[in-house]
């Protein structure tokens, strides 16, 4: 993350956001930071609940449901979030920032055409006519490489395939050049073949828009192919965080280790049983003191248990929450390097 | 096409068996003699005789139900006897126009309050507002609508006649509105916004339920990060989207309403619809004229059901492409 | 099976009834409801010992004392449109609380002996009514097929019908003459005829949401794995579906007897449900009807009375679908 520039598309820091329940609040995500380039792609990844999703909504100021409360600093371009005023905050949304989501069967109201509900955002935000709005639609279906842009913009969404309306959600984001993109599991609904189709599409954004693109996955395949950088995010805390290629070089932390074990190698040869970790992790009710993944952690002892473990620096950007490293005996690099294809 | 042919067979099968169902009611409950139902109170054995030639009284029940259907839907000569022979079918024909402007006018306000109470309280979803509405709404269905028509009678009528509030409000009855437009709306105000009530009541909790359920949805949340304002989202894209349900809740109250079901309003306020005349012929044991009045709303409401079909088609695009 | 009793987690009826119990609008209508049930239990009581009369006795000719004078029932009217005489109102006192109606018959022991026969009216409705669309409900859920289609395409036919004039045509079947049904003759005033109608008339209001929930349940991975054990069809049916079915049954109550209720007294209303000179709360206001300009008390009061019983039953149902609402109790995501 270049330090040199003043302010940074978005700056996350030391975002919390409680749910009450049992009396208390609840951290379902807590003390999470981080930064993103200009024109970059971050990888966001965790297990479910892990707080990514939330994460996400809160940087839209889409979390609304009563007595939730978010605290630290969401810094878009500089500008504060958290506690904007709706009107503002709606101004930006869906034209600075855009959001898709997991499921396109869902995502579209389903009692008006794909065109109409494009439209409808371009000329929320954009003094155009309607004739002009349609005109930007189809341009835009066409470059997310959706065939016969016109008639599918004449269509409802249950008459398009799963892979056509992911495709169109897209262009809906992109309708009003949004500078950042979030795209929460944009792939999990899809079949494999799609999927790679539409990770292409979000790779090739930053070419064809410059946006950047903030992308929510639990699948460490996804990530190693399509980002740049690499958030782990285990229980609501940051985990690891570091360039791509780093963090599956050498893992800092146990957990982020664990999971790319968990992939099937492509290369050498195959191991009858992919290693799996044992246990599942806390709800955010019943978090440990120390370390959220110390009792699912193989290198689990008690410095790990009382207090949760700072971000530790462990190269240029790469840094891990765990006490290993201080300790000074950091988990050994991998040597699979699977996804080097892939990876700046 | 099939689907559609399909869907036509089914309301043919539907009318089918509402016919017979009120026929087997009014003629074939067992332990009754039916010509003494039809005659009326003291009738001579001469009229009993030709009544069981005419209705074939003394032939099997399926010939009594195509005589029946027959004089019903075909020659439109059944007489009511305890009325001097008067033709029924035409009796109705004539009631039916100030029906359908009772229910008419009910239902334009019924829609348009219910609309703007349930939007308002899914919009302000838990506050005073959102939980005030809803309990009018609640109250609104428990009132008996008759007994709601009585005491806007005693207020209107005699109690506040005489202020400024209801001095306008005409005597009980039934002017035709190319007598005297203002005449009509002004006696149908009243009975309108009493059968409005319970509607209202009924229509703004299913729509407040519908929306404050949608609201959790998908494409909601898109429509959110989407930039629209909340006004939109909820009137564009949660209403529009719930209002498929309230076509289909609306067709059926509807149909049930023109067809007779607003009787009870009629009487109270002596307006002479289809209602207050299976009213009168209640109070004779006009039988012929209470089994016709209930087979032409019963069809009517089947009819009105396929019609809303065909509404919704325009309404939601997904059942457009099953059929 | 008998469900396992956990001391640690009640049972899902507990923790119904306990979230009904911490809900002030389900508890207040409930209040309500007692009261009302207990104050037409007591009508004997108030009749015999209070008003010192009986809801039948009409007195026509006779004068009370008020306030140290007498005080004819029947007064002269002081309405120039009726020449004839008009009860006395309401005195707000021990006798004719509320007035006399049109035959000099105390109004206020009307009231709580209709509130009786009312009551007793709408509950069985409803219960009988649950039975028989229980019944329908889940034989054609469950079943599928034939028998559903045969089964729904009845309550479609039945519900064709607008339910007030399905009820006036049974009523005026019934009530014009005594029925013989085999060994049982069911006279024409007898409280089971509006028993009999409106729990007929309701039965396919209630049977489709049934159905519906026995068609998600025949989904539901618990029945499918009993079908892999071989467990017979019957036995998944009592064991499996209709325990789960319960909940809806439930809700479903307080909602059909609000609607039993507002049925009895439409249909008294029109003289075709609990017949003269049984009192009922439509039979009152409609003897109330003729009066309203000059008594109106007669006709108002047994209204609010039906008003307070069906707001308290909708509102308790309310409460009790919330309460029992399976889905609302997850967790939202």
């Amino acid at each position: 993350m270049p330090a040199d520039r003043s302010a940074p598309l978005l700056d996350v820091r030391d975002l919390c956001i409680g749910f009450p329940a049992r009396g208390g609040m609840v951290p379902i995500v807590d003390h999470v930071s981080f930064t993103m380039p200009e024109a970059g792609i971050l990888g966001l990844v965790g297990e479910s609940g892990s707080g990514k999703s939330v994460t996400a909504m809160a940087i839209m100021g889409l979390i609304d449901a009563p007595g939730v409360r978010v605290s630290g600093s969401v810094r878009f371009r500089g500008r504060e979030l958290i506690g904007l005023p709706p009107r503002q905050m709606r101004r930006l949304r869906g034209r600075d920032i855009a959001m898709i989501f997991q499921d396109p069967m869902t995502a579209f109201t389903p009692v008006y055409t794909i065109g109409w509900q494009i439209d409808e955002q371009i000329r929320a935000h954009e003094r155009v006519t309607r004739a002009q709005a349609r005109a930007r639609t189809v341009r835009i279906l066409g470059e997310m490489g959706v065939p016969d842009p016109e008639r599918v913009a004449r269509r409802y969404p249950h008459q398009l395939s799963g892979g056509l309306r992911q495709r169109a959600m897209i262009a809906m984001a992109l309708s009003c050049n949004p500078t950042l993109l979030i795209a929460d599991e944009p792939t999990t609904a899809l079949d494999v073949t799609v999927q790679a189709q539409i990770l292409d599409l979000i790779r090739s954004l930053r070419g064809m828009h410059g946006s950047s693109v903030l992308l929510i996955t639990h699948d460490m395949g996804v990530v190693a192919q399509t980002c740049d950088s690499t958030l782990v995010l285990y229980s609501g805390r940051v985990a690891e965080t570091g360039p791509t290629a780093r963090v599956f070089d050498r893992p800092g932390h146990p957990y982020t280790a664990a999971l790319l074990d968990s992939i099937p190698p492509l290369y050498g040869p195959r191991p009858d049983r992919l290693p799996a970790i044992s246990g599942t992790p806390p709800t955010p009710m019943d978090r440990p003191a120390g370390c959220a993944f110390g009792p699912r952690c193989a290198h689990v002892h008690a410095a790990c248990t009382t207090t949760p473990p700072a971000l530790v620096p462990l190269g240029p950007d790469h840094a891990a929450a765990c006490v290993l490293p201080a300790e000074g005996t950091p988990l050994p690099p991998r040597i699979l390097r699977a996804s080097n294809d892939t990876c700046p | 096409m099939t689907a559609v042919l399909r869907r036509a067979g089914q309301t043919l099968l539907v009318l089918l068996g509402v016919s017979v169902l009120v026929f087997g009611v009014f003629f074939a409950t067992p332990g009754a003699d039916p010509t003494a139902r039809i005659a009326g109170r003291n009738a001579s054995p001469q009229i009993m005789e030709k009544i069981r030639h005419e209705y074939g009284f003394d032939r099997p029940l399926p010939v009594q139900y195509a005589i029946m259907m027959k004089k019903l839907f075909i020659t439109r000569d059944l007489a009511s006897y305890a009325d001097r022979g008067e033709l029924v079918v035409p009796e109705i024909l004539q009631a039916a126009p100030v029906t359908a402007c009772l229910v008419c006018g009910a239902a334009f306000i019924w829609v348009t309050v219910s609309i703007a109470m349930g939007t308002m309280a899914a919009a302000m979803k838990g506050t005073w507002v959102d939980r005030g509405l809803m309990m009018l709404g609640l109250v609104g269905i428990s009132i008996p609508v008759f007994w709601l028509g009585e005491v806007a009678n005693l207020v209107t009528q005699s109690r506040y006649h005489d202020t400024w509030l209801f001095s306008w409000v005409p005597g009980l009855g039934y002017v035709p509105f190319s007598q005297s437009p203002s005449g009509w709306f002004r006696g149908l105000v009243i009975p309108w916004i009493v059968l409005a009530v319970m509607f209202i009541g009924i229509y703004s909790r299913v729509l407040r339920t519908d929306l404050v359920a949608l609201a959790g949805e998908d494409f909601m949340r898109t429509a959110r990060a989407k930039g629209l304002s909340p006004v939109r989202i909820l009137l564009w894209h949660g209403l529009r989207t719930s209002m498929v349900t309230f076509v289909s809740l609306f067709g059926m109250d509807f149909a049930q309403l023109v067809g007779g079901g607003a009787l009870l309003t009629e009487v109270v306020f002596g307006l002479p619809g289809v209602g207050r005349l299976t009213y009168r012929a209640l109070t004779t044991l006009d039988l012929p004229v209470i089994m016709a009045t209930v087979m032409y709303s019963a069809v009517f409401v089947v009819l009105a059901n396929a019609a809303v079909d065909v509404i919704y088609l325009f309404l939601d695009p997904r059942v457009r492409d099953a059929r | 099976m008998p469900a396992p009793t956990q001391p640690v987690s009640p049972g899902p009826w507990r923790q119904a009834a306990g979230k009904l119990a911490r809900t002030p609008s389900a508890m207040v209508a409930l209040g309500v409801l007692v009261a009302v049930m207990v104050a037409c239990l007591l009508a004997p009581v108030y009749a015999h010992d209070v008003a010192r009369t009986n809801p039948f006795q009409s007195t026509v000719a006779g004068t009370i004392m008020l306030d140290g004078r007498e005080v004819d029932i029947m007064q002269p009217d002081d309405n120039p449109l009726h020449l004839g005489l008009s009860p006395i109102g309401p005195t707000w006192c021990a006798t004719y609380l509320l007035g006399a109606d049109s035959q000099g018959r105390d109004v206020m022991a009307r009231l709580l002996y209709g509130g009786r026969n009312s009551l007793v009216i709408s509950a069985a409705a409803a219960v009988l009514c649950l039975l028989l669309a229980a019944t329908v409900g889940v034989v054609a859920g469950f079943f599928g097929g034939i028998v559903d289609t045969v089964l729904s395409r009845l309550m479609d036919i039945m519900w064709a019908v607008p339910v007030y004039l399905f009820a006036i045509s049974l009523s005026i079947v019934m009530v014009s003459q005594q029925m013989r049904l085999g060994p049982f003759v069911l006279r024409a005033d007898s409280l089971l005829v509006p028993v009999l109608i409106i729990a007929l008339v309701y039965v396919p209001y209630a049977a489709r949401p049934i159905r519906g929930r026995v068609m998600a349940l025949r989904q539901a991975e618990f029945v499918t794995a009993a079908r892999c054990l071989g467990v017979p069809g019957w036995r998944i049916m009592l064991h499996d579906i209709v325990p789960n079915v319960m909940t809806t049954l439930v809700t479903l109550g307080p909602l059909l007897m609000a609607l039993a209720l507002l049925a009895e007294s439409a249909l008294s209303f029109l003289s075709l449900g609990v017949q003269a000179p049984q009192p009922s709360w439509g039979t009152i206001i409609q003897d109330g009807e003729g009066l309203i300009y000059t008594r109106p008390m007669v006709a108002v009061a047994p209204g609010l009375a039906i008003v307070t019983v069906v707001l308290a039953l909708n509102i308790l149902g309310d409460g009790l679908r919330d309460a029992l609402d399976v889905r609302d109790g997850g967790r939202r995501s």
